[in-house]
């Protein structure tokens, strides 16, 4: 019931793609931040094997990341924020000069603020709209920083979808990722929503 | 104040601000000019300010160090996406100036707050307002504290000799690992090098043990006052020493160490049985990054010219050669 064919990847990929092109639109307006965003991927794959792909992306780029629980009724799972050291750094300049951000802090934690309210704005701007095609409810636990490399992370038993869509800020070369982990329990609720998002046809 | 999606106050048979008064947390709703049209009695009770004082003004106003907090841009950003934005205590320590109710424990003077801003919306479901949700955390964050304080001592004493407070052979090898590859990618010099004091069981033997540890450890001050700031020097073995050091070959390694033998010798050591001087045999090494060396090889090779050291009558720093020659 649960199982991912090519006509639900498809649909997740179409419905990820309309809901965080409609978010990166609502970015580009208040952080003046334009993200180039890639065609999502989608994998399911064992819990035990999160750790490993996500080293895939990371293996040899010092990375920053930020993790954000969503919960809705039915629909929920956790929001990973990934940007290269180098962009984190670079996105404090961006913000402070082209939206106006401000706070009095010590650079390092500088860093790590803009990383968390810039993610916090990503994650719930694009899971926002990806609730509103799915109609339904979403609140965010306050998003904090993580090392996904010693975190021991997902131990128990099961499958976790995942859907990784990578983005480079303009002029930039360098690219983070989103990754969107929905868990076991969700997958039996999130297929039927796909499938009445496909329709009969 | 009106909000969608919920009952209208009717339909409880309480005020709502009866409940939010009863809540262990604060709860403050701003208008978009930021004017205060909710202040709970937790904000009245932690902040000394009234809802009478507060009610109808700017909040900027009563609490002006919101703008160095990036308060106003984050409220901006809740009502332009409509989406949550959250102030963590791990990065801002506290929103607002609220005096800690723990008098105990005197970590912190201010109360430690994780707050929220959420969007509220109106009947044409427009953002009009937000609420800030302000959490005393005052207790996770000094349990956070103390585990940090104690992962750092555990750190600290994984990684040092406890007699000597010197790097201990952990530190060492890891030390020697990181100049190796550093080594590799620079073509850089690096110096290393191990000494032995001389005739030490002597000490332990006359003496007794807590004079031998007196004298370990007045040596391993001569000698880690005598490098510079980026060597590293460690407890090798019982009564031997190791130095890292980075960017001098073999001749201005022996150099730093004849110095340390030359001061350590001239320098008596007043233990509680009476002064004692001991004399310190030196072996030294180098490699250039040219040939491909690991740690093990490097400490051979300087245990090599220590043992010439110790053959040629001690109180003395051979330089490690194919064929090892008096310095």
């Amino acid at each position: 019931v649960n199982e991912l064919d090519e006509t639900r990847r498809d649909a997740i990929i179409e419905l990820v793609n309309i809901s965080f092109g409609r978010a990166m639109a609502d970015l580009a307006d208040w952080l003046r931040l334009h993200l180039k965003l890639s065609v999502p991927n989608v994998h399911l794959i064992e819990n035990r094997n999160v750790v490993d792909l996500l080293m895939m992306f990371y293996r040899g780029h010092p990375c920053r990341q930020m993790l954000q629980s969503f919960r809705g009724r039915h629909f929920f799972g956790e929001a990973l924020f990934v940007v290269p050291t180098e962009l984190s750094t670079q996105l404090v300049s961006v913000l402070e000069d082209n939206s106006g951000f401000w706070v009095e802090m010590e650079r390092e934690k500088l860093e790590y603020e803009v990383l968390l309210e810039v993610g916090n704005i990503v994650i719930g701007a694009c899971l926002g709209k990806l609730a509103d095609l799915l109609k339904v409810h979403l609140s965010f636990t306050p998003p904090h920083l993580l090392d996904v490399q010693t975190n021991r992370w997902v131990q128990r038993a099961g499958k976790v979808m995942i859907v990784d869509t990578s983005f480079r800020v303009a002029n930039q070369r360098v690219t983070g990722h989103l990754f969107l982990f929905f868990p076991a329990p969700c997958l039996g609720w999130l297929m039927k929503a796909i499938d009445d998002f496909v329709g009969p046809d | 104040l009106t909000v969608t999606n919920g009952p209208s106050a009717n339909e409880l048979p309480v005020d709502y601000e009866q409940i939010l008064d009863v809540l262990s947390q604060g709860v403050i709703v701003l208008d978009r000019e930021l004017n205060v049209l909710m202040w709970n009695r937790w904000m009245e009770e932690h902040s000394s300010v009234s809802r009478k004082e507060v009610i109808g003004k700017k909040l900027t106003e009563i609490f002006p160090e919101l703008g160095k907090k990036g308060f106003l841009w984050k409220v901006e950003g809740v009502f332009k996406l409509g989406n949550f934005a959250f102030f963590s205590q791990q990065l801002h320590g506290h929103l607002f100036p609220l005096a800690s109710t723990r008098y105990l424990q005197s970590d912190f003077e201010q109360m430690q707050q994780n707050a929220v801003i959420a969007p509220l919306r109106d009947r044409n479901s427009e953002v009009a307002y937000v609420c800030v949700s302000v959490v005393d955390c005052t207790d996770p964050a000094i349990f956070h504290r103390r585990l940090q304080e104690t992962a750092q001592l555990l750190d600290e004493m994984s990684r040092t000799d406890p007699l000597t407070h010197l790097a201990n052979r952990r530190q060492l090898f890891q030390r020697l690992d990181e100049e190796l590859s550093r080594v590799l990618r620079h073509a850089r010099p690096l110096g290393v090098a191990l000494v032995d004091v001389d005739h030490f069981k002597q000490v332990n033997d006359t003496f007794g043990h807590m004079c031998g540890d007196e004298v370990l450890v007045a040596i391993a001050r001569i000698l880690c006052d005598g490098v510079r700031k980026h060597d590293t020097v460690g407890r090798y073995g019982g009564e031997e020493f190791c130095f890292i050091l980075p960017e001098i070959g073999k001749e201005q390694a022996a150099l730093v160490l004849d110095r340390l033998r030359a001061r350590v010798a001239a320098t008596p050591i007043q233990c509680q049985q009476g002064p004692v001087t001991l004399t310190l045999s030196g072996g030294v090494t180098c490699t250039t990054g040219q040939e491909r060396f690991d740690a093990d090889a490097l400490l051979r090779q300087a245990d090599d010219a220590l043992n010439q050291a110790k053959k040629k009558g001690r109180n003395r720093v051979e330089v490690y050669a194919a064929r090892p020659k008096a310095w």
